[in-house]
C-alpha cells in the first residue's frame, strides 16, 4: 500500500473516532460522575492556587474522596480548563486527545507486531469505533490515560530492540501509566519485568550508558511510589475493592455448607467443601469472565460508569474474527510473544477486586482484543478467494461504519435519557439555581442520596479554591471523611418538623423532604422530570 | 490409576482398572443419585407422564397411538427418552428411581463409546482409556445422565455413530444417526456436518446438495403437515431469533426515542439514524449474535458466582456447571494443540458450534471435544516431564480432579437449591403438600406464575392418563400454533385474583401471596385472608413477580359453606 493512502486511511479513521469522542461530549454523559468533578476542581484549585482541594501542593496522588486518585488527569485538565474554564467540556476534552492519539498508537504496536499494514489499519478502525474505547475516552477515566501510556510503552519497548534510545522512553512510558491508575499500578512493573526477562538477551546488549540510565528512571519513579505506598496512598484504593473480601467463606459455599451440614463430617467437609478450592473457583472465574464471549459481544456491563445503553463492549460481529484471531495468536505465541503476555497479565490486577467483570480495569486487555480482532479477520481473508477479498473488505468497513452509527445514536440520544441516574444527575441543573440566591440565606442545607455531594457544589458553583481551603477544617472532617460541610454548606438529612423553625435558610431536597410546603422552585431536568425542590423559611 | 492406564505395559492391566473405576463409581454414586432428593425436572416430568400416559393406554398425552414424535406442553419430547422409560417405570413406578435408572446405565454405556471413539482417532489405548477418564467426570455428563434421558442417548447413539462412520461402516452409521436424531434434534446438525466433513471433495459437493435437497423436503413436509413442529422449530430454535418480531420492537422503541427526544440525525426530509435502524442491520446482528450463544463462559464454569452477571441476561439464574472452573484454559490449549494434528477435531467441534447455535441443548456435543482437547494437552505434557516429575504431576492432578469431582458431585445431590429451577423445586414442594393433606379437593386452583404446572400436577399425583384425555380442557389455539391446557377435570391452572373471585366451598388455592391479598402488601403480617385459612406458607420463593406478588407461596383453604 502506498504511503500516502496509509496516511489519508488513518487520518480518515482518526477523524472518524474523533468524532465519535468529542462531539456532544458536554451533554452525554448527560452530566460529570463524581470522579470527573473532583478531578475537574482539583485542576481548577491547582490553576488558581497550586494546590488541590486539601491544600496539597501539586500531589502525586490526591486524597479526593480518601481513596487517593492519580493525579495526571488532574493535571492534563488544567490547560483545558485555563482555555474552557471549569465546565464539563473541559473536563473530558484530555480524555477524548489521548483516545484519539490512542488510535495512534494502536496502528503503530499492530504494524510492529505483526509487520502487516492492512492489519494495522483495521487495528486502529476498530479501535476508533469500538463501543468500549468510544465511550471511555468521552467519560473521564483515568484508565484511559493509563492504557495509552502502557502501550506506547510497549511500542517504544519493540522500537527499542532496534534502537535503543527509545528504550529509556519505554520505561518512563511505563512508569507514568503505573501511577495513573489503580490496575496499572501492578500491570505496568509486571509487564515490564515479563518483556525483560523475555527480551533479556537484546536488553543485556545494550550499552552500559542505556542500562544504568534505565536504573535511575526507575529508580526515580519507584522510589516515591514505594515510600507513599508505605504511607497509605499508592493503595488506599484497594482496601475497598479487594477480592479477599469473599475470604474465608463465599456466599456459595456458606450455602453449600448450610445444605451439606447434615450428612457431611468435618473432615470431609474440609475435604470437598474446601474454603481455598471455593476462593479460587471465584478468583478464576472472574479471570475467565474477562474472556467470555457473553461479556465482550452481548451483555452491557454492569459497572454503571461503563455502560453505553444497548451496547456492549465490542460489535457482536467481531466475534467470529476476535475467536480467530486469539486461537491464531495464541497459536504462534512465540512469534507474538509481547502481545500474548500483555493478554495473559492484563487481567490479573482485575481479578483481584471482588467486580466480577469490570472493563474499565482491563482496558490494556480490550485494546488486544482490537488487534486480535483484525488478526482474525486477515487470517479469514487470507483463506478467502481473493477477488473476494476486496468485496468482503468493503463489506465489513460498510456494516463497520453503520454499527459506529448505531453507537453514535445510542450515545447521544438513548443512553442519556436511560442511563442518566449513572451519573449522579441533578446536581448539574440545580447548583446554578442555588448559587443564584445562596446569598440571601444564612445557609443552605442539601438533602441528597448521592455520595460525595459537596464536590458538585464545588464544582458547578464554580467555588473559590482559596475561600474553600480557607473554610475547610481538616481535624473536623476527619479521616476518613466523615463530613462534607463547606462555608454556609451543610449536608445531611432534611427533618422538616425540627427544620422549618430555622431561620432564613435554604434548603434542598426531594418531595418528601416538605411535606405539604410550597417551594420556591423546582428544578427539572432536561426531560421535564422534576429533580429538586428549593424551599425557603424567613 | 491414571499411571498405570499411561505407563503401564500391560494394556488389559489398564483396562481392568478403568472397568474398576467405573463400575465402583458405578456402584458408589448410582444408587445415591437415584436416592438423592433432587427434585424431578420440568423435560422429566413431561416424559415420565408420557411414558405412563403410554404403558397404561397405548396413547401418548394427545391420544395418539404409540406415536413416533411426542408433543407435551408445546415442546417436543425425546421419542426414545419417553419409549425407553418404559421398563423402568413398569419395574419402579412412575416415581425418581424409575426414570432416572436407565440414565445411569446410558451413562456407563457411553462411557464405552466415548472409548471406541476416541480410539478412533488417536489409535492409542492408554491415550483414549485416559480421555474416558476425563469424560467420565465431566459435570456435564452427570448431569445429563441423570436428569436428561434423551440428551443422554443423543450423545451415547452420535458417538457410536460416529465411531461406525470412522471404520466406514455407513449403515450402522446412519442406523445409529437416526436413533440419536429420535433421542434429540439436537444431534442431527452435529452429526450432518462432521458426516459431510468425511466426504471426499466430489462426493462432497453431491452430499451437500443431497442433504440440504432432503432437509428442505423434510422442512416441506413438516410445515405442510405437522404446523406445530414446524411452530415449535419456529420458535425453539435460532430462527427464533432471527425473525424480525425478535428485534423489530427494539426498532421501534429507538426509533420513538428519537423523535420524542430529538437527534442530530433525523432531519425534517429523511432520519438519518434509519441507516442502523431497520430490520436488516438488526437481523444481521442477531445472526452473529447467534454464534456467540453457545459460549456464555460464566454460565459453563461459575453459575453460583456469577449470579449479578447472570441476571442480566434474564429468565432462569440457575445452572449446575458444565466443566470445572479451572479446565477452560486447558481446554483452550488443548485445542491448539490439537487441531494440528488430528482436523477431524475441527469438524466435530464446528458441527458442536452448529447444534448448539441452532438448538440449546445440543452444547453437549461439546464435551467429546473438550474431553479430547484437556486430555490430549496433559497427556502431551506428561510425556515431556522425566519419570520422577511424571508421578507427581499425575498424583497431584488425580489429587485435584477428585477433589473438584467430589466437590461437584456434593452440589449436585444436595445442593439442588442452587442449580434447579424455582419450579421444579417449589412444584415438588407443592404436590407434595397437597398430596400430604389426604383429602379429596373438590376444585383446586394452582397459579402459572412459578411456571407451567400441568405436567407436575400429573406426574406427582399419578392422575390416571385415560381421567386426563377425557378432563382436559384446552385453552385457544395461539399465533405460533401452541396451545395450553386450561384445566384437568377440578383443577384449574392460572393466576387469579383471590379478592375478586366467586370461591368454590372447600376448595383449594395455591399461589403467590400478592394473588391472595392484593399487590404490593406485606404478606409476612398477615395470618389470614377472606374467606379462606392459610393452610401452609413456604417463604423465599424466586419468581420474576416476586416484587409485587411477594416471595411467599400460600396454600389456601376456602371456607366458604
Amino acid at each position: 500500500m502506498k504511503k500516502i493512502l496509509i496516511i489519508a486511511v488513518l487520518s480518515a479513521i482518526i477523524f472518524i473516532g474523533g468524532f465519535l469522542r468529542i462531539y456532544n461530549i458536554s451533554n452525554a454523559p448527560p452530566s460529570l460522575n463524581w470522579d470527573e468533578a473532583a478531578w475537574g476542581y482539583n485542576a481548577y484549585s491547582i490553576l488558581q492556587i497550586g494546590k488541590d482541594e486539601y491544600g496539597k501542593i501539586m500531589p502525586i496522588f490526591t486524597r479526593s474522596f480518601d481513596e487517593y486518585k492519580s493525579t495526571l488527569p488532574m493535571y492534563l485538565m488544567v490547560p483545558s480548563i485555563k482555555l474552557f474554564g471549569l465546565n464539563a467540556f473541559a473536563v473530558r476534552l484530555p480524555s477524548v486527545l489521548i483516545g484519539m492519539a490512542s488510535i495512534l498508537v494502536v496502528y503503530f504496536l499492530a504494524k510492529e507486531i505483526f509487520d502487516d499494514k492492512r492489519i494495522a489499519l483495521i487495528s486502529s478502525f476498530l479501535f476508533a469505533i469500538e463501543p468500549w474505547s468510544v465511550h471511555l475516552s468521552r467519560v473521564y477515566y483515568d484508565a484511559n490515560e493509563a492504557m495509552f501510556f502502557l502501550l506506547l510503552g510497549l511500542l517504544l519497548f519493540l522500537k527499542s530492540l532496534h534502537k535503543e534510545k527509545l528504550f529509556l522512553w519505554s520505561i518512563v512510558s511505563f512508569m507514568v501509566s503505573m501511577y495513573t491508575y489503580n490496575s496499572n499500578k501492578i500491570l505496568a512493573p509486571l509487564f515490564l519485568a515479563a518483556l525483560v526477562i523475555l527480551y533479556h538477551k537484546k536488553i543485556f546488549s545494550f550499552s552500559k550508558k542505556t542500562f544504568h540510565l534505565s536504573l535511575v528512571i526507575l529508580a526515580i519513579f519507584i522510589i516515591p511510589f514505594i515510600y507513599l505506598a508505605f504511607k497509605g496512598l499508592t493503595f488506599a484504593r484497594v482496601g475497598t475493592t479487594y477480592i479477599f473480601i469473599l475470604w474465608p467463606q463465599t456466599q456459595v459455599l456458606r450455602t453449600v455448607l448450610l445444605n451439606s451440614h447434615s450428612h457431611l463430617n468435618g473432615l470431609w467437609n474440609f475435604f470437598i467443601h474446601n474454603n481455598i478450592y471455593y476462593f479460587v473457583w471465584e478468583v478464576v472465574g472472574r479471570y475467565i469472565g474477562y474472556f467470555s464471549p457473553y461479556n465482550l459481544f452481548i451483555r452491557e456491563p454492569q459497572e454503571p460508569s461503563t455502560v453505553i445503553a444497548g451496547n456492549s463492549i465490542f460489535y457482536a460481529f467481531e466475534f467470529i474474527p476476535w475467536a480467530v484471531g486469539l486461537f491464531y495468536v495464541f497459536k504462534n505465541t512465540g512469534k507474538y510473544k509481547s502481545i500474548v503476555l500483555l493478554i495473559v497479565l492484563s487481567v490479573l490486577p482485575a481479578v483481584a477486586t471482588w467486580n466480577w467483570f469490570q472493563p474499565g480495569r482491563v482496558m490494556a486487555l480490550l485494546a488486544c482484543f482490537s488487534i486480535v480482532i483484525s488478526v482474525g479477520l486477515n487470517e479469514i481473508f487470507k483463506i478467502m478467494p481473493k477477488k473476494l477479498v476486496n468485496l468482503c473488505l468493503s463489506a465489513f468497513v460498510i456494516y463497520s461504519l453503520v454499527s459506529a452509527l448505531y453507537l453514535f445514536e445510542s450515545i447521544n440520544v438513548y443512553s442519556p435519557y436511560r442511563d442518566s441516574g449513572n451519573y449522579q444527575p441533578g446536581f448539574k441543573e440545580t447548583v446554578p439555581e442555588v448559587m443564584k440566591i445562596e446569598e440571601n440565606y444564612n445557609q443552605v442545607i442539601i438533602d441528597t442520596p448521592q455520595a460525595q455531594p459537596y464536590i458538585f457544589y464545588l464544582f458547578y458553583g464554580k467555588y473559590n479554591p482559596k475561600e474553600y481551603l480557607s473554610e475547610l477544617d481538616l481535624n473536623y472532617i476527619g479521616t476518613p471523611r466523615k463530613h462534607f460541610d463547606f462555608g454556609k454548606y451543610h449536608f445531611r438529612k432534611i427533618n422538616w418538623i425540627d427544620d422549618k423553625d430555622l431561620k432564613n435558610t435554604l434548603f434542598v431536597g426531594g418531595s418528601n423532604d416538605f411535606p405539604g410546603v410550597k417551594p420556591l422552585m423546582d428544578i427539572k431536568d432536561k426531560f421535564g422530570n422534576t429533580i429538586n425542590y428549593l424551599v425557603v423559611t424567613n | 490409576m491414571l499411571q498405570s492406564i499411561m505407563f503401564s505395559s500391560s494394556k488389559k492391566t489398564a483396562l481392568i482398572c478403568i472397568l474398576g473405576l467405573i463400575i465402583f463409581a458405578g456402584l458408589f454414586l448410582g444408587p445415591r443419585i437415584l436416592h438423592a432428593s433432587i427434585p424431578a425436572t420440568n423435560s422429566e416430568v413431561r416424559e415420565a407422564y408420557t411414558t405412563y400416559s403410554i404403558i397404561k393406554t397405548g396413547r401418548d398425552t394427545n391420544g395418539t397411538f404409540l406415536p413416533i414424535l411426542f408433543r407435551a406442553d408445546n415442546n417436543y419430547l425425546s421419542t426414545l427418552g419417553v419409549y425407553l422409560k418404559i421398563p423402568g417405570i413398569l419395574i419402579f413406578g412412575p416415581n425418581l428411581i424409575g426414570i432416572r435408572f436407565l440414565g445411569i446405565i446410558i451413562g456407563v454405556i457411553s462411557l464405552f463409546a466415548f472409548y471406541l471413539f476416541s480410539l478412533s482417532i488417536f489409535k492409542k489405548k492408554q491415550l483414549a482409556l485416559m480421555l474416558t477418564v476425563i469424560f467420565a467426570l465431566s459435570p456435564i455428563l452427570l448431569q445429563t445422565n441423570v436428569l436428561s434421558l434423551g440428551i443422554s442417548l443423543a450423545l451415547m447413539f452420535s458417538l457410536y455413530a460416529i465411531y461406525f462412520l470412522f471404520t466406514k461402516r455407513f449403515k450402522l452409521f446412519w442406523l445409529f444417526f437416526l436413533l440419536s436424531a429420535l433421542s434429540n434434534f439436537a444431534s442431527i446438525p452435529f452429526l450432518l456436518v462432521f458426516y459431510i466433513s468425511r466426504l471426499g471433495a466430489k462426493e462432497r459437493k453431491k452430499g451437500m446438495i443431497i442433504i440440504s435437497t432432503c432437509l428442505l423436503v423434510f422442512v416441506f413436509l413438516i410445515f405442510k403437515f405437522d404446523k406445530s413442529l414446524f411452530g415449535y422449530l419456529k420458535t425453539n430454535t435460532v430462527i427464533a431469533d432471527w425473525l424480525p418480531q425478535s428485534y423489530t420492537y427494539q426498532i421501534d422503541k429507538r426509533i420513538s426515542f428519537e423523535e420524542i427526544y430529538g437527534s442530530v440525525l433525523l432531519t425534517p426530509k429523511l432520519n438519518f439514524n434509519r441507516i442502523a435502524f431497520n430490520k436488516i442491520f438488526f437481523g444481521i446482528n442477531s445472526i452473529f449474535t447467534s454464534f456467540i450463544i453457545p459460549f456464555n463462559f460464566e454460565k459453563i464454569i461459575a453459575p453460583f458466582q456469577a449470579q449479578t452477571v447472570l441476571a442480566s441476561d434474564g429468565g432462569n439464574l440457575r445452572f449446575f456447571p458444565q466443566f470445572y472452573f479451572w479446565e477452560l484454559p486447558l481446554v483452550f490449549a488443548g485445542i491448539i494443540l490439537v487441531l494440528r494434528k488430528h482436523k477431524d477435531i475441527t469438524w466435530l467441534f464446528v458441527g458442536a458450534v452448529t447444534s448448539s447455535i441452532i438448538f440449546s441443548n445440543g452444547f453437549i456435543f461439546f464435551l467429546p471435544i473438550c474431553a479430547i482437547a484437556e486430555g490430549y494437552l496433559i497427556y502431551f505434557l506428561i510425556s515431556k516431564f522425566k519419570h520422577i516429575n511424571k508421578l507427581f504431576v499425575i498424583t497431584i492432578l488425580s489429587l485435584f480432579w477428585m477433589v473438584s469431582y467430589l466437590t461437584v458431585v456434593d452440589i449436585f445431590l444436595n445442593s439442588s437449591n442452587l442449580w434447579m429451577t424455582e419450579n421444579d423445586i417449589r412444584q415438588n414442594e407443592i404436590w407434595n403438600f397437597v398430596r400430604s393433606t389426604n383429602k379429596n379437593w373438590p376444585y383446586i386452583q394452582i397459579t402459572d406464575r412459578l411456571g407451567e404446572p400441568l405436567f407436575y400436577y400429573l406426574y406427582y399425583m399419578h392422575v390416571d392418563p385415560s381421567y386426563y384425555l377425557q378432563n382436559k380442557v384446552n385453552g385457544p389455539l395461539l399465533n405460533n400454533q401452541t396451545q395450553r391446557i386450561d384445566s384437568v377435570g377440578s383443577v384449574v391452572f392460572g393466576s387469579f385474583d383471590y379478592q375478586k373471585i366467586n370461591h368454590v366451598p372447600r376448595s383449594l388455592w395455591i399461589g403467590l401471596a400478592g394473588e391472595f391479598v392484593g399487590q404490593n402488601a406485606n404478606p409476612t403480617t398477615l395470618l389470614s385472608v377472606d374467606n379462606g385459612n392459610i393452610l401452609n406458607r413456604i417463604k423465599g420463593v424466586d419468581t420474576p413477580d416476586k416484587k409485587t406478588f411477594s416471595e411467599e407461596l400460600w396454600f389456601v383453604k376456602s371456607n366458604l359453606k
